[in-house]
């Protein structure tokens, strides 16, 4: 094995994380990121990149743009669900670990759009895991909010929602099933 | 197929549990608790700035239970500082360590940290790896080691560790401008002797105040400009105005010549100090002393 089979590593995992990691755009705010969590249809963002509002275009990594509507929000836990109408059933949903408890150490992935820049990828690793957030020592920015945070192996683990004193902070998957439950 | 991110992913983690069991949380300042590794069976070993209360101290070990400390000593200058608790029943066994041989510029590294009751880890890279160099406290570091990695609650007085779990040495955020660094563990083998045996890292001390001087076009010496008269050098014979232009034949032109011929090694040894006195040059020999407590904390 070689640091280039390392890099290649990287790349699969970014491209498999980009064809389930949707662009959201409301009107008058800028760009957020989304998840498709569970069916073509359900997709997970931050409540703080949607707002207040009830509609939101969402631009997936097909190229197709399609209208969203704002199902429910928790502000308090920072997550939204975005249904959207006819999506198709060739949408790709993301791959979950909820269960498998992370470890501090183990490689994570955020995939997200910073200022603009569609399908950029951070990397990092667990900086330590509880159950209201996981803490990444990762380099994140505007625009990584409501995209997925992975593990090695690609599986979403979580959905980045902010930034404090330097590292990423992420919902973790098992809120987020419990959010979808509620 | 488990790809190579998911081997390294594990290595890392596994390396970060294994040495974690390590990691304690001091409780010694006020709000977040610092990092500590335990270094032997009852001897935990930190970062000597997070230290900020001397009694009243409790540590948490990774199981969770807390345990009374009490403070062994401190080095300012290296910023090191050992602490001892009652030993466990589960003695942790050797530390695995990294040789000095084995840090190396690029290496990737994780930042071990217990801010409470959690492990945190950061990861890294050994950004530069430097000669032997001694702290604007005076301490003497066996090699520089730069690090390109983030610092969060708790990284100063935690592990650094390498990608197969050995430690390389404990971090800490102050001793370099501008960048953490990690104190090398052979670094912190010396010092823990030191303060186990002393209390402290006795520090060869003469007792004057120095201050370059230009003798001639070529020459410069240390002119002597106070003298302690009970310290080792007024005792001597040394007097103000003096000039010191060498110990045991070694030139000096800088109090920092004199304070690297000063090592722990030195003290109770005789030192000849080559002087110009009254325009003659003579010598005076005195016995180098250890700094007393009061100059300790002046200089921490």
């Amino acid at each position: 094995m070689s640091t280039a089979d390392l890099a290649s590593d990287v790349s699969r995992a970014a491209d498999a994380l980009r064809r389930v990691t949707v662009e959201i755009r409301t009107n008058r705010r800028g760009l957020g990121a989304g998840v498709v969590w569970r069916e073509p249809r359900a997709i997970v963002t931050n409540a703080h990149v949607v707002g207040t509002h009830q509609t939101c275009a969402v631009h997936f990594a097909d190229g197709r743009t399609k209208e969203g509507r704002v199902v429910r929000t928790n502000e308090n836990r920072d997550l939204a669900l975005i249904e959207v109408a006819g999506a198709g059933d060739d949408v790709e949903a993301a791959v979950r670990r909820d269960t498998t408890p992370l470890r501090a150490g183990e490689v994570v992935l955020a995939l997200g759009h910073p200022f603009g820049m569609s399908g950029a990828l951070a990397i990092g690793v667990v900086h330590a895991s509880g159950e209201r957030w996981i803490q990444a020592d990762l380099r994140l920015a505007p625009g990584f909010s409501g995209g997925p945070l992975a593990d090695a192996a690609g599986r979403v683990v979580g959905i980045n929602a902010m930034v404090a004193h330097g590292l990423g902070l992420a919902v973790p998957a098992a809120a987020v099933e419990e959010f979808l439950r509620a | 197929m488990v790809s190579m991110l998911q081997t390294l992913s594990d290595n890392l983690a596994t390396a970060a549990e294994r040495v974690g069991r390590r990691v304690v949380a001091i409780r010694a300042r006020r709000r977040i608790p610092s990092s500590g590794i335990l270094w032997r069976d009852g001897v935990v070993v930190t970062a000597q700035h997070t230290i900020q209360r001397e009694e009243d101290i409790v540590i948490t070990l990774s199981d969770g239970t807390d345990a009374p400390a009490t403070l062994v000593g401190r080095d300012p200058g290296t910023d090191l500082a050992a602490l001892r608790l009652a030993p466990t029943n589960a003695p942790p066994g050797p530390l695995d360590v990294a040789p000095l041989e084995a840090i190396r510029a690029g290496s990737l590294v994780l930042a071990l940290g217990r801010p409470g009751a959690e492990l945190t880890a950061a990861l890294g890279l050994v950004s530069a790896v430097g000669e032997p160099w001694r702290t604007w406290h005076g301490g003497r570091i066996d090699r520089l080691i730069r690090l390109d990695i983030g610092i969060y609650d708790g990284f100063s007085g935690g592990p650094l560790v390498d990608a197969e779990g050995r430690v390389l040495g404990v971090n800490t955020s102050t001793l370099l401008r501008g960048a953490p660094t990690a104190i090398p563990a052979a670094t912190v083998e010396r010092v823990l002797g030191q303060l186990l045996e002393h209390g402290h890292v006795p520090t060869g001390y003469l007792g004057v105040g120095m201050q370059t001087v230009a003798l001639s076009e070529q020459s410069t010496g240390l002119m002597v400009m106070s003298v302690d008269p009970a310290g080792p050098a007024g005792r001597g014979g040394v007097l103000l105005g003096d000039v010191i232009t060498a110990i045991d034949d070694k030139a000096v032109s800088d109090p920092a010549d004199v304070l690297a011929h000063l090592d722990a090694g030195q003290v109770g040894k005789p030192a000849r100090l080559g002087l110009v006195r009254a325009g003659q040059s003579t010598s005076v020999t005195v016995t180098v002393g250890d700094r007393p407590i009061a100059e300790r904390r002046r200089r921490r």
